[in-house]
């Protein structure tokens, strides 16, 4: 008996702890809701009180009234696809932040001309500090830019084909398309303004597209007035705010959190938690058997 | 003892954590470790501040540019972003200052060039002294911008001659230079600009000094006759001619007025002027003429002639109305009728349009051959005991005069209607609202079939009825959903009819949204599946409910649903496993109703909640924890029971050699002196009701139970010592030591007996 005790309770003990470490320490991949670094989204979520959303089939039956964030970093189904159509069209409001990723085949889907260049878009003079992060000071008159004066970018693309009328926000005519990634820039490069944001109605629900999701991140959260315009858009949300986290990159920790949380699940069905609750009384009560065999003879 | 046990296991168990936790802490650096390549993007915090020298001093060039073109909103408007520019706090300042003196040059340039073009206007109207007094502004700005081109001399060279815009053995042809020389270009042609305004003011100056030594040049108009038709041409001329030497000024354009009207003119070689002008059909027994010029800049100050009268000629009429009544009902009609004469041609005029005013309504006829007309006049609805009518004849732009007839008052009767009206103390949006009343005549009393009734909310028209033969009415009216919350204007108004006048009503009408009632359960179960199913119902004073949005918020789950038809709902909140939730809890309800005569509603409510599972399992823990207690009571009794008749019997039967049952096959010399110890040990628990732990040893057991022993105490401290020797000393254990233990087993035996 004695002899597998310890690497039984060693191992258990183990397991148990990982499982306590993997659920409680926040992840630290991008865009991540429970990520408090810098790359994170915890601040954002924490302020807007936002839902995370695993699951397109969990999608509300009654969007208006709802907006749903996506940073397409994983390719859509085509089942996806037809589900975000019918959540804009009742009345949705969808905001998609793209800078590299799949966002011009969601676009593109909804019927939209606008596209994500999906090239770095550098600014060598409105600024912080490095042209990959550049500021964002042409802004049009709509609610969406209601008191704020500039925003703060992060190696963020732009948009093409946006109707005039459409476009929200402007990089200033500094800024060029670094397309050969030499941080300056050559002969053959589109200078600026380019669009970044842009807003469209479709069926009853309003698309925002802006050309780079690190505006949300914690260490990009407070710059400028990044707050106030992401806030300005999602004013028309009273009935919730999602962030689809079903196409945001993965990590290891992620992977491990997503077992958990399936284990969880399916611990949580009756049948298991009664099957639990027999074993923790089985367990109680065999012991107490043993001891008085043992005293008792 | 169990103190010092208990700090040896959590020692054990202390390693085994430690390694268990430095094992579960690599795995977030496993996963840092693991992480596969993400967005490109970069923490702020880490960036280090570059500054690009070229894009700087593009941004002032096209400022500087701009400026040139006088583009001066466009350059308040880029000088504005320039604190969005991220830069050193030294080369900041220098910024800063420079935009700063850019700046206000723009706004000097910009109010330079707005008043110059006022004094310009000013000097063009031969308003001398308001000119003047714009030139003087403009001289002072000129100035201003003069020392602000100075500084913003000096404030460039600090500029430049920052570091990272001046570096040394810098290229002749790169882009730095190229960007620095084309700021120096573009100050220069700054300056430049600043020398054009100064000579630009300087012009205006020298034209206000010329002009005020100037004098008129002489204009005279004649008539080609002294009087002339109504609406025909007349011929006019006159001469502009220099007011010192006489000479006729040419080619200058001369504006013939004739009541407002101009008639533009040209002077030939002469200064003489000629051509027509329209008289107007304005029916005046004259009218005014007059000639004016404008001037000519730098060399004519602006003349007028003096004024020419011409006798205008019309024939005169006179219009006859005739209603043939002199008192009339409302809503009646009558025939008025009448001549339009010439009178100075003693002839009727026909085919002339007559309008027969009364009171606000015109009715239109044209005359006969004989200058005759007739048309029927609906008298209208007052209530005033009379009323005016008046014929009248505009004119056809001809020779005609038009002319009103006489005014004819006639008496006036009609009945007063009497309305009734009752309407809800208050409305919602997008109901339907219900009015009642009735019509009467205030005369007869009687009621009043027939007549349209009309219901408006702040004047527009919300819908219309018909009274019946008991003269009642009934409106139903639906209120438009958008209609804002507050007091709104009612007016009810009774149409008039055939010699009833109308009448109206007006009322305050409140407009107002319910507040949904929420009806919740004050008892839910959470079931195994970790769902609370909450139902409840949504109403108003109004009924149910229907398609409200229902949030409700317990413990932080959140969950949302829609009221049905019968305006109920059911909404499911899933919990994960947890002991928080039996018990009262506060259920949070927020409502948005779907129609537009309710309100939006948070509420809060107190429910009991029973979780299964925590019941459950609490109960499991509590039982489990209660038999462990009771089980551990039973074998380490810690408090010393006075009764022992509440023992149970002995197991054994007691007596001499009683341990000798258990002898063992095999057994040597020390296993019976400890058989024999152990029996006795046993029965020592038994009459000590004290447990002998796996952890105690002999002597530790035999120091807790001697007391309890009384006068036997030595014999098991003696048989403790003899089986510690048999256990322990090296010595061999032999017959003696059998017998000596089971003599004070025997002993130790008795005690039973007197205990029992």
């Amino acid at each position: 008996m004695g002899s597998y005790r310890l690497p039984l309770v060693l191992g258990l003990g183990v397991m148990a702890v990982l499982a306590l470490v993997i659920w409680f320490y926040p992840s630290p991949q991008d865009f991540r809701m429970e990520n408090p670094f810098w790359n994170g989204l915890a601040d954002f979520s924490r302020e807007s009180q936002v839902s995370p959303l695993h699951s397109w089939d969990l999608l509300p039956s009654s969007p208006r009234g709802t907006t749903l964030i996506t940073i397409p970093y994983l390719p859509f189904t085509r089942g996806e696809l037809e589900k975000l159509e019918e959540y804009v069209s009742s009345g949705g409001n969808l905001i998609v932040m793209d800078d590299y990723g799949y966002g011009n085949d969601l676009l593109s889907y909804l019927g939209l001309e606008a596209k994500f260049s999906g090239k770095p878009m550098l600014d060598p003079l409105f600024n912080y500090r490095r042209g990959s992060l550049p500021k964002i000071v042409s802004l049009a008159s709509v609610p969406a830019t209601d008191g704020v004066t500039s925003l703060l970018l992060n190696h963020a693309s732009t948009l093409e084909e946006v109707p005039e009328a459409e476009v929200i926000a402007w990089s200033s005519r500094f800024s060029f398309l670094d397309v050969n990634n030499s941080q300056k820039w050559d002969t053959g490069e589109f200078q600026g303004p380019f669009p970044v944001a842009a807003q469209f109605q479709r069926g009853e629900g309003r698309i925002y597209v802006i050309a780079d999701p690190s505006m949300l991140v914690n260490s990009m959260w407070r710059q400028e007035n990044n707050q106030r315009f992401i806030q300005n858009i999602l004013g028309g949300s009273p009935s919730g705010i999602l962030v689809d986290e079903s196409h945001l990159p993965k990590g290891a920790l992620d992977e491990a959190k997503e077992i958990l949380r399936t284990v969880r699940l399916w611990m949580t069905t009756p049948l298991v938690t009664l099957a639990l609750v027999g074993v923790v009384v089985t367990l109680t009560l065999r012991t107490l058997r043993r001891q008085k065999g043992e005293k008792f003879g | 003892m169990i103190l010092r046990e208990l700090v040896s296991k959590a020692q054990k168990w202390g390693i085994v954590l430690g390694l268990v936790v430095l094992l579960g802490s690599l795995i977030p650096a496993a996963s840092l470790r693991a992480q596969r390549f993400g967005p490109p993007h970069e923490n702020p915090a880490l960036v280090r501040s570059e500054v690009n020298p070229i894009a700087l001093l593009q941004f002032y060039n096209d400022a500087l540019s701009l400026l040139s073109s006088l583009s001066y909103e466009d350059v308040s408007q880029m000088l504005d972003k320039v604190k969005h520019v991220d830069m050193p706090g030294d080369l900041r300042f220098i910024v800063d200052t420079f935009s700063s003196l850019i700046g206000e040059l723009n706004a000097d340039f910009d109010a330079l060039e707005k008043i110059l073009a006022e004094a310009s206007a000013l000097i063009s109207e031969v308003q001398l002294e308001e000119a003047r007094q714009k030139l003087e502004e403009a001289e002072g700005l000129v100035a201003r911008s003069e020392t602000l081109l100075g500084d913003i001399s000096n404030s460039s060279a600090a500029f430049l001659n920052y570091p990272l815009l001046n570096l040394l053995g810098l290229p002749e042809g790169s882009p730095l230079s190229q960007a620095r020389q084309t700021f120096q270009q573009l100050l220069a042609k700054l300056e430049q600009l600043q020398g054009d305004f100064f000579a630009l003011y300087q012009s205006l100056e020298t034209k206000t000094v010329v002009l005020s030594a100037g004098e008129s040049p002489g204009l005279t108009l004649e008539l080609s006759r002294p009087q002339v038709w109504v609406g025909e041409t007349l011929t006019v001329q006159g001469r502009l001619y220099s007011p010192d030497e006489g000479g006729g000024i040419s080619g200058e354009e001369i504006e013939v007025l004739v009541e407002g009207t101009s008639f533009p003119m040209m002077t030939d070689a002469d200064g003489v002027y000629e051509g027509e002008v329209d008289i107007p059909y304005s029916y005046m027994p004259t009218v005014t003429l007059q000639a004016f010029y404008r001037g000519m800049e730098n060399i004519f100050l602006p003349a007028s002639s003096p004024e020419a009268k011409v006798r205008v000629l019309f024939f005169p009429t006179e219009l006859i109305l005739e209603p043939g009544i002199d008192e009339a009902w409302a809503g009646d009609s009558l025939i008025a009728q009448g001549n339009l004469i010439s009178p100075v041609e003693g002839k009727g005029l026909s085919g002339r349009e007559i309008e027969v005013v009364i009171g606000e309504k015109t009715f239109t006829t044209a005359t006969r051959e004989d200058g005759s007309y007739q048309v029927r006049v609906e008298i209208p609805y007052s209530d005033v005991p009379g009323i005016t009518v008046q014929a009248f004849y505009r004119g056809m732009r001809d020779v005609y005069q038009p002319v009103a007839s006489l005014p004819v008052d006639l008496i006036l009767h009609s009945y007063q209607t009497r309305l009734e009206v009752t309407v809800p103390q208050e409305a919602y949006p997008g109901t339907i609202a219900r009015l009642e009343g009735k019509v009467t005549s205030v005369e007869s009393g009687e009621p009043l079939e027939g007549r349209k009734v009309q219901a408006f909310l702040d004047n527009i028209l919300l819908s219309a009825a018909t009274t019946d033969s008991s003269g009642g009415f009934i409106i139903e009216a639906t209120l438009d959903p958008g209609v804002a919350v507050g007091e709104h204007l009612l007016t009810v108004v009774v149409e008039p009819q055939r010699f009833y006048l109308g009448t109206s009503e007006e009322k305050k009408w409140r407009v107002v949204k319910l507040v949904p009632q929420v009806q919740v359960p004050s008892l839910a179960f959470v079931a195994l599946s970790r769902e609370v199913q909450v139902k409840g119902k949504v109403s108003s004073s109004l009924g149910p409910a229907r398609g409200a949005q229902v949030t409700l918020k317990l413990k932080g789950i959140t969950g949302t649903g829609q009221t049905s038809e019968d305006g109920e709902f059911a909404i499911s909140l899933y919990f994960s496993v947890g002991l928080f939730l039996a018990g009262t809890q506060d259920l949070k309800v927020e409502v948005k109703a779907s129609e537009p005569w309710l309100l939006s509603q948070e509420d809060e409510h107190s429910i009991l909640v029973l979780d299964v599972l925590t019941i459950g399992l609490a109960s499991a823990a509590l039982l489990s924890l209660g038999g462990v207690l009771y089980a551990r009571r039973r074998v380490k009794p810690k408090i010393r029971v006075e009764s022992l008749q509440s023992f149970p019997q002995p197991r054994k039967p007691v007596g001499k050699g009683w341990w000798q049952s258990r002898e063992l096959k095999g057994e040597d010399a020390r296993g019976r002196v400890l058989r024999v110890y152990l029996e006795v040990a046993r029965m020592v628990e038994e009459l000590t009701r004290l447990a002998f732990l796996p952890s105690m040893t002999l002597r530790e057991f035999c120091r807790e139970s001697t007391p309890a022993l009384k006068g036997k105490g030595e014999d098991f401290s003696l048989l403790t010592d003899l089986t510690e020797e048999a256990l322990y000393s090296p010595r061999p254990t032999g017959e003696e030591e059998i017998s000596r233990a089971e003599v004070l087993a025997n002993r130790m035996g008795e005690l039973w007996k007197e205990r029992l």
